[in-house]
């Protein structure tokens, strides 16, 4: 682990002895006190009431076909008593592990998702068992989007959707964010100049 | 030949009269079975008024595409008008158009006249299709063009891009797009001789491929069946048969294999000369221009500043005959001719070519200084339990089909499975140098592709829950690709600490280079 650092290091040196400007300096992270810069940033708390309420609806809507099905089951097919049991239990155990997945879940999600944004862009960690990290630099934003849900619109909570050129996470979507925060966020994100023609 | 009727200033221009030609040839060729059917079936008295209405529709409909397909010449954008009940008008601004492609196969040579297909950096299909154009045609939508791009660069005080020019080398090129400008005097990078694409032909193993298109030819004309009747049927091969009884069968099977080996390698053979005959890779002002083909001849133009990645690639046949073969990456279109899948910068050159192209793409990478660094120490490790469970699946899936017994070769596979495996991880590795990202990978085919902090678009770091457990993550460079979704580059099991500091890297990188189209 060592031995590929200092390798590391030292193809960092050398890059840094003969080469030009590190970080541009007319480029100055634009002071906006509502985006705080540079902080790893946790989503709006209430993100997590919003997920638990889609969650219940889906909850909702996944047992209510499940138990629909079990009923029809029973009317029109002639179950062994044992099948019965069977199908009703494993109907009851799925509905809720949906509740209660629907309950736990967003807090997890919640407590694993972070941004940042800094002078050079934006970076955003997310994810429970595939963790993920994802930067993009503040030049190759092509646009931002402010998108709002029914139920997101009823927390105050924002999408910040930000869109590259990329071949493959050419929209990345932040969820859960407070909405003046998003609006906040997206100015300080826009980009100055449009010549940046495709 | 042009059409130009006044509406204002601006041109407005038809394609040329012969493109309803080529319109009726395509709907020809789809109709030209049933076509047969109907002289056979009918037998001569109504076989006319039968063609008549099988290709009347498609007369009708060239001829109406051709008056109603017009494009204008704006001084910043070309706009396609047609349609005659559906009217489309299609705006292209000249800035946001990748390259331009042209193809002219046999008919369109003898006829004076090429097809042009446009590309923008937005979809998978050619933005616009103007088929057919005249050479004067071609020669002033490409002014127009150049002349847009001349008057930006003024506006923007950039220095003037210009190559020193190589004596002699201008008489030498006879180009299908002649330069418009003198001062764009094209500089040849690149040429193929015979002994190259014969070379490029034993290399690259496209034999497959024509036997392919030869067996859905002969299906398509049932003469499969009935030619290996008549192989089955012919004395001399049963004759054959029997005195080859005398040999041994392994020395037959060998004949069969070396044979087979043969004809693939002379297939390709005949491909590489058919697709690459007349290589030739040119740099006209900012486009790098390929060109090549035998009977069907394409010119490819890419502007530099849009090659998003190159791809170089050097198979074992490859390192025994010195030569490497690249790749560029570009952002919108597809690749032309699905057969080649991709935009070849030199399918085949010597070694000591690669360091001339990628100056001339003014990547700024001296491939030989390149210090390459290794994955994290315990890589190898985890690549083994891949490749080991990867054995496995294949071992259990062949004991499914056959018997059960069948799972043990599991076991005599397994030193070869880590050893491939480390070869694996020893021949992957990334380099940062002043100007890219350089990733390498594959111990067969030993690939190499530069991505230039200037296109860099988003980095990533994936951990899976084994990541986690052994402090390491993957690397995900993206740039912009031809089609969504065109995978990204990876660098997978490195040090966490090293992963994490070459993404700070990276996007300082990213943003210190401006991103240019």
């Amino acid at each position: 682990m060592r031995f590929v650092s200092k390798q590391l290091s030292r193809a960092y040196n050398a890059a840094q002895a003969n080469e030009s400007p590190v970080i541009p300096p007319q480029k100055t992270a634009p002071v906006d006190p509502n985006v705080p810069t540079g902080r790893w940033t946790p989503l709006d708390s209430r993100v997590i009431t919003a997920d638990r309420v889609v969650g219940w609806i889906v909850a909702g809507v996944v047992s209510s076909v499940l138990f629909v099905g079990v009923g029809a089951l029973h009317l029109w097919v002639l179950l062994s008593t044992w099948a019965s049991i069977g199908i009703t239990f494993a109907a009851i155990v799925i509905a809720l592990g949906f509740m209660v997945l629907a309950r736990a879940w967003p807090p997890v999600e919640y407590r694993r998702t972070f941004y940042r944004v800094d002078e050079l862009g934006v970076e955003i960690c997310r994810g429970v068992v595939f963790r993920r990290r994802i930067a993009v630099p503040r030049s190759r934003l092509q646009h931002t989007d402010i998108s709002e849900g029914p139920i997101e619109r009823r927390y105050g909570l924002a999408t910040l959707v930000l869109h590259t050129a990329g071949s493959v996470n050419s929209s990345i979507s932040l969820r859960g964010l407070d909405r003046g925060t998003a609006l906040h966020l997206r100015e300080a994100l826009s980009p100055e100049t449009e010549h940046d023609a495709v | 030949m042009l059409s130009k009727d006044l509406s204002g200033h601006v041109g407005s221009y038809r394609l040329h009269p012969l493109s309803v030609v080529f319109r009726m040839s395509g709907a020809i060729r789809a109709l030209i079975l049933p076509g047969l059917a109907v002289v056979i079936l009918a037998r001569g008295e109504e076989s006319d008024i039968w063609l008549m209405v099988l290709f009347g529709p498609a007369v009708v409909y060239a001829v109406v595409r051709y008056l109603t397909v017009r494009y204008e010449l704006h001084e910043n954008e070309i706009v396609i008008r047609q349609g005659l009940f559906f009217r489309s008008v299609r705006h292209i601004p000249y800035h946001r158009i990748q390259n331009l492609n042209l193809v002219q196969n046999v008919f369109h040579r003898v006829l004076g006249v090429v097809e042009l297909r446009i590309e923008t950096a937005g979809g998978a299909e050619a933005e616009a299709e103007l088929r057919v154009l005249s050479a004067a045609a071609l020669a002033e939508i490409r002014s127009q063009i150049s002349g847009y791009k001349a008057r930006v660069d003024e506006k923007e005080e950039s220095p003037p891009d210009m190559e020193p020019e190589v004596p002699g080398s201008k008489d030498e090129i006879d180009l299908l797009w002649p330069p418009v400008d003198d001062a764009l005097s094209p500089r040849l990078l690149y040429q193929m001789n015979a002994g190259e694409i014969a070379r490029l032909g034993l290399i690259s193993n496209r034999g497959l491929l024509m036997v392919a298109a030869l067996i859905a030819i002969l299906t398509q004309v049932d003469l499969l069946e009935s030619s290996i009747e008549w192989l089955s049927s012919v004395q001399w091969l049963a004759e054959w048969i029997t005195w080859s009884k005398l040999l041994s069968v392994p020395l037959l099977i060998v004949l069969a294999v070396v044979g087979t080996v043969l004809l693939l390698r002379l297939f390709s053979l005949v491909w590489s000369f058919l697709r690459f005959h007349d290589f030739r890779l040119v740099l006209v002002g900012n486009d790098l221009q390929t060109h090549s083909g035998l009977f069907t001849q394409q010119t490819v133009a890419i502007p530099r500043h849009r090659v998003q990645r190159l791809v170089i690639r050097e198979s074992l046949l490859h390192r025994w005959f010195g030569r490497v073969s690249v790749k560029a990456e570009t952002a919108g279109g597809k690749a032309i001719d699905p057969g080649v899948g991709s935009r070849w910068l030199v399918p085949l050159a010597p070694r000591h070519v690669l360091q001339s192209i990628l100056d001339a793409v003014r990547y700024d990478v001296n491939l030989n200084g390149v210090d390459w660094l290794a994955l994290a120490p315990r890589a190898s490790r985890r690549m083994g339990v891949r490749y080991l469970l990867l054995l496995f699946i294949v071992c259990a899936a062949a004991a499914a089909i056959s018997t059960w017994w069948v799972v043990l070769t599991f076991f005599p596979l397994a030193p070869l499975a880590m050893l491939l495996a480390r070869l694996d991880v020893k021949h992957r590795g990334y380099a940062l140098t002043p100007s890219a990202f350089l990733v390498r990978e594959g111990w067969y085919t030993r690939k190499r592709v530069i991505i230039p902090y200037s296109k860099v678009q988003t980095v990533s770091l994936g951990r899976s829950p084994f990541d986690r457990r052994h402090r390491m993550a993957t690397l995900r460079v993206v740039t912009a690709g031809p089609t969504p979704g065109t995978p990204s580059v990876h660098v997978p099991f490195l040090t966490l600490s090293v992963a994490l500091r070459i993404l700070q890297r990276l996007r300082l990188e990213a943003e210190s280079h401006e991103l240019q189209w």
